[in-house]
């Protein structure tokens, strides 16, 4: 029988797990947040924040519950709805989409919408003053499901 | 009138400002144990009987319908009062219980209402939400009425409803990075930095973008033509595209400004598959919201210019083989704007027939953050950027325009 040393299987253990870490993180794509003032735009303020997601879990309501959280923590909705359009988009972690995503705008250029499979959920504050969180179902650009955020600003 | 009133007493004395009798249908008799005496400071007059206002026993009617707007909105509650009867109504409402209300869309029959409005006071008031199914509809009227609903006593107002074409989605404007300034690669100029309007590089400016631009600088225009097309053709284009850029360059140096399009650009771009995916999209967009709203075009209109772009971005054509094997990059590598409007609009049933308009924008001009990628390299691209802000000559808007025909249903 081979026996291993315990501190080499101690290191061993350590590198597996750390290979197969599936925490879910969100990084903001500061890089790309675009903000436009009413003025600039002749109509009302625009804000549009990206934000990438390390290991989206497969199950959507913990996907769902994730993303609310996190909205939930970072986003002031109130404060949000004096924004005319307010936009935050969630892009799933892949080769194509990194935590660092950077646009690249040479010739053949490469910019986030061009990465439409990987849009996993929006966050829109409309024209209607109305939150609408979309998260999509199983990658299928058909289905999304809607849920629902009401804010309490009293 | 029934009853009878008998006053007895020894004396009995009236005084008033003013005092009237009537006898409606009979005598006035005065009776005395010795004489009756008139006395009047001017006359006594004789023959002058007038009837009196008959008593209100006549039926109730509405005269008059009212609303506070003129205008109703899809899906909104709007209050209509009858204000206006007759004769007064008898006290404690009950007789204005009985208004009835009753409406009639544009041209249509007299509809009615099954439920009555309430009373409050002297007034009867019926709130009415405006239903989906009146989109299409341009005049609604409301009858309050006892007996028949008559057109002498009614409210009208218009339906607010969309008339085509309208927007659905608007991406920036054409030639400006916002709603106060002009994009940079539509500027142009003599080497002059103005830092407002078009003319926004110094000849300095350009030399600091790399050395090369020195060998540009000290070039003709005839030169400068000749690099920048045989760029163009012998690298960037082939086929019919390459004859499209050909014209873009010459648009380029009639140097009119004025907007280029055509149908050979458009038909490429139209059927690139980046195109066809942005198609895609807007087409599920209004198919959502159609089947939403019960086939109301109105919840589809959006006039608000988006800066930031939706995510389903816009069309792009920068594929390699766009760019080597092609000449839609050259001629259109991006999108800088778009609209999308309605323009037609039919209903059968619950089906739709639906024509949208696209239209795409590019500019056909460079501006310094494009020399400070990897353009700068090509002496096709520095004889570009010279002639454009150096040499004076104004860049262009390209713009590409075709419409799409969707059917569908609005209700399962």
């Amino acid at each position: 029988m081979v026996r291993i040393p315990i501190n080499y299987l101690s290191i061993l253990l350590i590198l597996v797990f750390a290979g197969c870490n599936n925490k879910t993180e969100f990084f903001e794509l500061s890089n790309l947040k675009f903000e436009m003032s009413a003025k600039e735009t002749g109509n009302g303020q625009q804000i549009t924040e990206y934000v990438i997601i390390s290991n989206p879990p497969k199950n959507l309501d913990s996907l769902t519950f994730l993303i609310k959280k996190y909205n939930d923590t970072t986003l002031d909705y109130c404060k949000t709805q004096k924004a005319t359009v307010y936009r935050r988009f969630f892009y799933k972690e892949t080769r194509y989409t990194p935590r660092d995503y950077k646009e690249d705008h040479s010739f053949i250029s490469d910019i986030i919408v061009d990465h439409l499979d990987d849009l996993i959920a929006t966050v829109e504050y409309d024209k209607k003053d109305q939150w609408v969180f979309k998260v999509k179902t199983n990658n299928n650009p058909d289905k999304w499901k809607d849920v629902q955020i009401e804010p309490n600003c009293e | 009138m029934s009853g009878k009133i008998l006053i007895v007493a020894k004396t009995i004395t009236e005084t008033a400002e003013k005092i009237t009798l009537n006898a409606n249908n009979g005598d006035i008799v005065f009776n005395a144990a010795k004489s009756v005496k008139y006395s009047a400071k001017k006359d006594i007059v004789y023959d002058s009987y007038v009837a009196p206002e008959a008593e209100q026993t006549e039926n109730l009617l509405v005269t008059k319908v009212i609303c506070d707007v003129t205008e109703v909105e899809i899906g909104k509650t709007y209050t209509f009062k009858a204000v206006q009867f007759s004769r007064k109504p008898e006290a404690g409402g009950k007789e204005l219980e009985q208004v009835k209300w009753a409406y009639k869309i544009d041209d249509g029959d007299i509809q009615y209402f099954k439920n009555k409005g309430t009373v409050k006071g002297n007034t009867v008031i019926k709130k009415v939400k405006i239903p989906e199914s009146l989109w299409d509809n341009k005049t609604l009227r409301i009858y309050a009425y006892m007996q028949n609903a008559t057109d002498d006593v009614r409210v009208e107002c218009e339906i607010d409803t969309v008339s085509l074409p309208f927007y659905i989605d608007r991406y920036k404007q054409k030639g400006k990075k916002s709603e106060l300034k002009i994009a940079d690669d539509i500027c142009y100029g003599n080497g002059v930095n103005l830092n407002t309007g078009h003319s926004i590089y110094s000849t300095e400016d350009v030399k600091d973008l790399g050395f090369l631009f020195n060998i540009q600088i000290g070039q003709s225009n005839e030169i400068l033509w000749n690099v920048f097309s045989s760029m163009v053709t012998s690298v960037f284009s082939v086929g019919e595209l390459e004859k499209v850029a050909l014209k873009m360059i010459l648009n380029f140096k009639n140097n009119t400004g004025s907007e280029f399009s055509d149908p050979i650009l458009t038909e490429h771009a139209k059927n690139h598959d980046s195109t066809k995916r942005f198609c895609n999209s807007i087409e599920k967009l209004i198919t959502t919201k159609l089947k939403s709203s019960k086939g109301n075009l109105k919840h589809l209109e959006d006039e608000t210019i988006d800066w930031s772009g939706k995510p389903y971005g816009h069309p792009r054509f920068n594929t390699y083989k766009d760019t080597f094997a092609g000449g839609l990059t050259i001629c259109m590598n991006d999108t800088w704007a778009y609209e999308i409007l309605v323009t037609d609009y039919k209903l059968s049933g619950n089906n739709y027939e639906l024509t949208y308009e696209i239209i795409l924008y590019d500019h056909f001009g460079l501006d310094k953050p494009d020399m400070e990628k990897k353009y700068s390299w090509g002496a096709g691209f520095r004889a570009w950027f010279v002639l454009q802000h150096l040499r004076n000559y104004k860049p262009f808007i390209t713009k590409v325009e075709f419409k799409k025909t969707i059917n569908g249903t609005y209700s399962d």
